[in-house]
């Protein structure tokens, strides 16, 4: 990158200089590499990107870059003073090698020219929104967003000026309907949770044209692996890397990629939030990432086996998945997700919560647990946790029916899944009489 | 950051238009409400800047001097006109400072001229109804040399965006809603 009075600085010294002289453009990163991978697939991407090999002693991979600091030099100080201190090492939460690493990766994987990492899914999501809204702001959102998510935007945006309206977060004729003067961000999540609803991603990004605003997309439960929202116009893709990417139920860190510009804007945010991502979760991520390509396609083929499976089973009322012909958007669904489609799904069992409690009972495999995207399979209730704030007639209101169970299928064998699932329902089915009973 | 500006911000910005152009185009608007005798308020319309909307929260108040019919509750069209030059030319002042590598202690600007009301009145229609000079003073205190504050001057008058309204010939297209 030129710097900012490369070859000027005897104009600079005379007072002959302007704006128009200033040889600074933007470029992608912040980067310690040549070579950003962009022109290979997802699981060269995955295992390649943003390496950064010791060169002192040839080990081979990111060493963990576990300091707070960095020795100052001529470089940082006039870093310091230009004001493009993310583009060199000056202090751990403005950047450390460990973060650039897992980061080049994340741009590679995203076709983005520059990522952030941060502390949580939730850092990530409330840095970008603040600072991609200006005082007096309305941003547009949907009422089945993450929880978290929800709560950030309807309990805390109005401290600081801004507001929110919640929609659908497909019918695109009620997302115009709620756009104001003062909209500036329509944020939504590419598959809902947990009845794994489609956003038309394109349509959005030509709403958001039509009205000079921006398009910012929660990914998490798709990840690049299966659609990149950036490719498809949207300005900001984030991620809690705590599910898919990170894959192993073992680390909290979220993620925000886009265009050089716009994550520059962020990045002081991110300063002043101060949800950096400490250099040993960094490496957690950068080694969980090697594999996600590989995970991502396990993922997806025993969800749409799974899904086929209880959809063909008589105990299962509804299957919500978005690869089967049955999903309300699966034409969509083919053209957005060029048939990768999901490792979460959704269902209803016959008999409703009492039932559903009883299959989480009998599963050997899926953990009860929240979260999403790790290696091992995890189920749940909505009813009693993501939706729990909601009264049974809210929740029915917005789909959340008796009996709904969330799974996200874990990367198990596919056989050992399905007949984990053949027993425990067939089990449930059996003994519904004396199960309703218990609860 | 010197004087507190990111010059790389800027030299980035400036690099970015040089490719985009329509990076450039900036549209600003106010909307002005009368309130009561020659109180008004305004409020900033939203700016596009290229293709995307910046949301302008901000409003303000207008009034006139009791000498003049109003209660002087808050400054008037004269001092905001002369206010919005001013802050322009110091903005331009300082980005052009901070490109020399000049830092900047104190920056004071003072405008000052002098209305004939005579216009206002239509007393005398011979006369110039607005100000017919306007004179300026910097008054800088930094590291840099009288020479280079005499350039950066001299840049401002050529830069500033207010400065250029005020001095060239700008079209004004009226219309009635009523």
């Amino acid at each position: 990158m030129k710097k900012i009075y490369q070859d000027i600085e005897h104009k600079r010294a005379e007072g002959d200089i302007w704006f128009k002289d200033l040889k600074r453009k933007r470029d992608t990163g912040p980067t310690l590499n040549d070579h950003r991978y962009s022109e290979y697939n997802a699981s060269t991407k995955s295992v390649h990107a943003g390496q950064y090999d010791d060169p002192k002693t040839g080990a081979l991979g990111t060493p963990i870059y576990q300091c707070s600091t960095f020795y100052l030099n001529k470089n940082s100080y006039e870093a310091i003073e230009e004001g493009r201190g993310r583009d060199e090492l000056i202090y751990t939460r403005y950047g450390n090698p460990s973060q650039w690493s897992v980061q080049e990766k994340l741009s590679a994987l995203e076709n983005a020219e520059s990522s952030i990492v941060f502390s949580s899914g939730m850092a990530a999501i409330s840095s970008t929104i603040l600072a991609m809204l200006d005082k007096g702001s309305h941003i547009i959102s949907s009422r089945d967003i993450y929880g978290g998510t929800y709560n950030f935007l309807y309990e805390d945006l109005d401290r600081y000026g801004m507001s929110i309206s919640f929609t659908s977060p497909s019918n695109l004729n009620e997302i115009e309907a709620a756009i104001k003067e003062n909209t500036k961000v329509l944020f939504f999540e590419a598959l809902s949770n947990p009845l794994l609803k489609l956003v038309p991603i394109k349509a959005i990004v030509a709403l958001g044209k039509k009205h000079n605003l921006r398009v910012i997309i929660d990914n998490t439960f798709l990840t690049p692996y299966n659609v990149k929202p950036l490719d498809l116009g949207v300005d900001l893709v984030l991620n809690s890397a705590s599910k898919y990417l990170g894959g192993h139920s073992d680390l909290i860190a979220g993620t925000v990629s886009g265009s050089r510009k716009l994550i520059d804007r962020i990045w002081p945010q991110m300063l002043k939030n101060g949800g950096s991502l400490d250099p040993h979760a960094c490496f957690l991520l950068e080694r969980s990432l090697k594999t996600f390509a590989l995970r991502m396609r396990t993922h997806n083929s025993n969800a749409m086996a799974l899904a086929t499976y209880l959809e063909n089973h008589s105990g299962i009322r509804k299957v919500y998945y978005p690869g089967l012909p049955s999903h309300e958007q699966h034409e969509l669904a083919m053209e957005q997700l060029n048939g990768k489609n999901s490792g979460m799904i959704s269902f209803e069992i016959e008999g409703g919560d009492p039932n559903a409690h009883a299959l989480l009972d009998h599963l050997k495999l899926p953990k009860e647990a929240t979260s999403l995207g790790g290696v091992e399979s995890l189920i749940s209730l909505p009813y009693n946790t993501s939706q729990a704030s909601l009264t049974k007639k809210q929740q029915k209101a917005i789909g959340i029916n008796d009996g709904l169970v969330r799974l996200s299928v874990g990367i198990e064998d596919i056989e050992d899944l399905i007949s984990d699932f053949d027993q425990a329902i067939n089990k449930v089915l059996k003994n519904t009489d004396t199960y309703v009973e218990q609860y | 950051m010197l004087n507190n500006i990111n010059i790389a911000g800027l030299s980035e910005y400036a690099n970015e238009v040089k490719e985009t152009p329509k990076e450039a185009q900036a549209t600003y608007g106010v909307e002005l409400e009368w309130i009561s005798g020659t109180k008004s308020t305004v409020k900033t319309k939203n700016m596009v800047l290229g293709d995307h909307k910046l949301v302008r929260d901000f409003e303000f108040t207008i009034d006139e001097p009791t000498q003049l019919l109003g209660v002087n509750a808050a400054p008037n069209p004269a001092e905001y006109m002369l206010g919005g030059l001013a802050g322009c030319m110091a903005v331009t002042f300082m980005a052009g400072a901070t490109a020399m590598h000049i830092e900047i202690d104190q920056l004071k600007l003072e405008l000052d001229g002098t209305l004939d009301l005579n216009g206002f009145l239509g007393t005398d229609s011979n006369k110039n109804t607005g100000f017919p000079e306007l004179k300026f003073i910097f008054h800088v205190k930094g590291n840099g040399t009288e020479a280079q504050y005499q350039k950066l001057i001299e840049r401002v008058s050529k830069h500033s965006p207010n400065f250029n309204t005020i001095k060239n010939e700008v079209r004004l297209i009226g219309s009635l809603n009523s």
